[in-house]
């Protein structure tokens, strides 16, 4: 057994030890570079449909074209101001809302219900209502996003906030800590934890917002480029588009875990 | 490798308590908490009677109640329920199906994790909902296509917490059930299952949420059938009373799935890290 054996101490010449280092990597960019690549050749040989599933080649020209057309740019810049403004509204109210929630019980029991109620359901959708009150475009966009954000958000900070050491603040308080103090030493680090965990989960949500948002009621974006070259057939235009929403992925959830790992290096991973 | 974030409902960290001021506090949440609902029941009423806001803009809860009535009367609502009911179900099944014996393999050899992780953490962050308008140019305007989207939304949680599981399995453990002379089937049914098991009930929660959503989105964007498309027919008809009860009905049965689904991996694995 591979993982048995690997337990056993082996000797390794220095060469296999550089290969393990980079093993991960290289091994990920042979998976990366496979898929291209077999979709490519499967595609040329006639295996998959190039109208419908078009080809990595046609896909980066299309790519390209749209870059120098200005419309890649355009959508991205579209979908970030509308992320961005959902997301700044939903940490605005979010966080103080669930800092209240975690202090003081009653302001726990007086929202609970509707919290708990619409952290889990698919408010998806209330998409149709929210384009009723503000019609097709931004606002409705940044609305859904802000709907889909603040839940984890307050869920968080609440629970970040009921998590912290009640045992700390009394040994503080006891060796003559300000409140200030208390805060800023004890409050904070051991909620911000949770709190950031919630910010993670919430930009997640945040994208699905931005995404889907503009897929129903928008006229720019990248969730509207999806659907417009859909419609259209446009197949490797709408592959490009894809992948930037991969990629808008892929860096929100590691800008974030740089954030985290630079904001609180005390927390274990 | 981070764990999503599955945060479930913390436990109070205030100082343990005697049982009777225990009991006073759960009457107190369960009071304002219906308190803080009638009230806001009273006041959407309140706002369209006043003239404040346009019932025709917010509806309200009687005008909403009435539009309900009658769209259960005539079996409309229980059709697309049932059609909900089934692309959920198909896309839960093939998700849970292929993702579970996936994350295991990902899990136990370490060079097949490698190879794909840069691809399944690329698609595990990305909105998936995007790939609705392709899979309708693959798969066509019927139920595969929006159950599609379920599959697309569940399988991925599932797979990434499965995989994260068996990281998690003290590999001693399995050296030491071998040399004590057990067989494949016993280290698996013994070590890896009860170890793994919290992981994939927890990844199947969150796959549950996705689904969910996919299946909400795909029926909002093709409309043909489903409570998404009973959803956009009302907006469509401009029909707040009916929008706002089938926007809340849906989110309402969302919400049951989710809490259920939280019940039965409580009961199924107790014996769940308390950090997933």
């Amino acid at each position: 057994m591979e993982a048995v054996r690997s337990l056993t101490r082996r000797r390794r010449t220095p060469l296999t030890r550089a290969y393990l280092a980079y093993e991960p990597a290289l091994l990920g960019t042979l998976g990366i570079v496979a898929l291209i690549s077999g979709w490519e050749v499967c595609s040329r040989a006639g295996a998959l449909n190039p109208l419908i599933l078009s080809r990595p080649t046609q896909i980066a020209a299309a790519g390209l074209q749209l870059l120098a057309d200005g419309l890649l740019g355009q959508h991205v810049m579209t979908s970030l101001e509308e992320f961005a403004a959902g997301f700044a509204l939903a940490l605005v109210a979010g966080i103080p809302l669930g800092f209240l929630m975690g202090w003081n019980r009653t302001v726990e029991y007086v929202l609970d219900p509707f919290v708990w109620f619409l952290y889990s359901a698919p408010l998806i959708a209330f998409y149709p209502l929210f384009i009723l009150w503000f019609g097709l475009g931004g606002p409705t966009v940044v609305a859904i996003t802000f709907l889909l954000t603040i839940f984890p958000l307050m869920v968080n900070t609440m629970a970040g906030i009921q998590h912290i050491d009640w045992a700390l603040i009394r040994v503080a308080r006891a060796f003559g800590a300000s409140s200030a103090e208390i805060f800023w030493k004890i409050a904070l680090p051991g909620a911000l934890p949770i709190v950031l965990a919630g910010v993670r989960l919430a930009t997640g949500r945040a994208l699905v917002g931005v995404v889907v948002g503009e897929m129903f009621g928008a006229s720019a974006g990248v969730g509207f480029a999806v659907r417009f070259y859909g419609s259209h057939l446009q197949m490797p235009q709408l592959f490009v588009f894809l992948a930037v929403i991969a990629a808008l992925g892929v860096s929100l959830t590691q800008g974030l875990r740089y954030l985290e790992t630079r904001l609180m290096p005390w927390s274990v991973q | 490798m981070n764990l999503p974030p599955t945060l479930e409902r913390a436990p109070l960290a205030a100082p343990p308590r005697h049982r009777r001021r225990r009991m006073r506090e759960s009457t107190r949440r369960a009071l304002l908490g219906t308190a803080s609902v009638a009230a806001l029941l009273v006041v959407w009423q309140g706002l369209g009677a006043t003239g404040l806001l346009s019932p025709r803009d917010v509806s309200s809860p009687l005008r909403m109640l009435a539009a309900g009535a009658g769209r259960w009367g005539d079996g409309d609502l229980e059709r697309h329920l049932v059609i909900s009911g089934e692309e959920f179900g198909l896309g839960m099944l093939a998700a849970t199906a292929l993702s579970i014996p996936l994350g295991l393999l990902l899990g136990w050899y370490r060079r097949l994790r490698y190879l794909v992780e840069p691809l399944l953490m690329t698609a595990y962050s990305m909105p998936r909902d995007a790939f609705l308008p392709l899979i309708i140019v693959m798969l066509g305007l019927g139920i595969t296509s929006r159950a599609a989207l379920a599959f697309l939304g569940a399988v991925f949680p599932i797979v990434v917490n499965t995989m994260a599981g068996i990281r998690t399995i003290d590999r001693m453990l399995v050296r030491v059930a071998r040399s004590f002379g057990a067989g494949d089937r016993e280290v698996f049914t013994k070590i890896l299952l009860p170890a793994t098991l919290p992981y994939i009930m927890a990844g199947i929660r969150l796959g549950i949420g996705r689904a969910l959503i996919g299946v909400i989105v795909a029926e909002m964007y093709v409309s043909v059938a489903g409570l998404g498309s009973l959803i956009m027919a009302a907006q469509a008809g401009l029909n707040t009373d009916a929008l706002v009860f089938v926007t809340l009905t849906t989110s309402a049965i969302g919400f049951v799935v989710l809490t259920l689904s939280r019940r039965i991996e409580a009961r199924v694995v107790p014996w769940k890290p308390s950090d997933l």
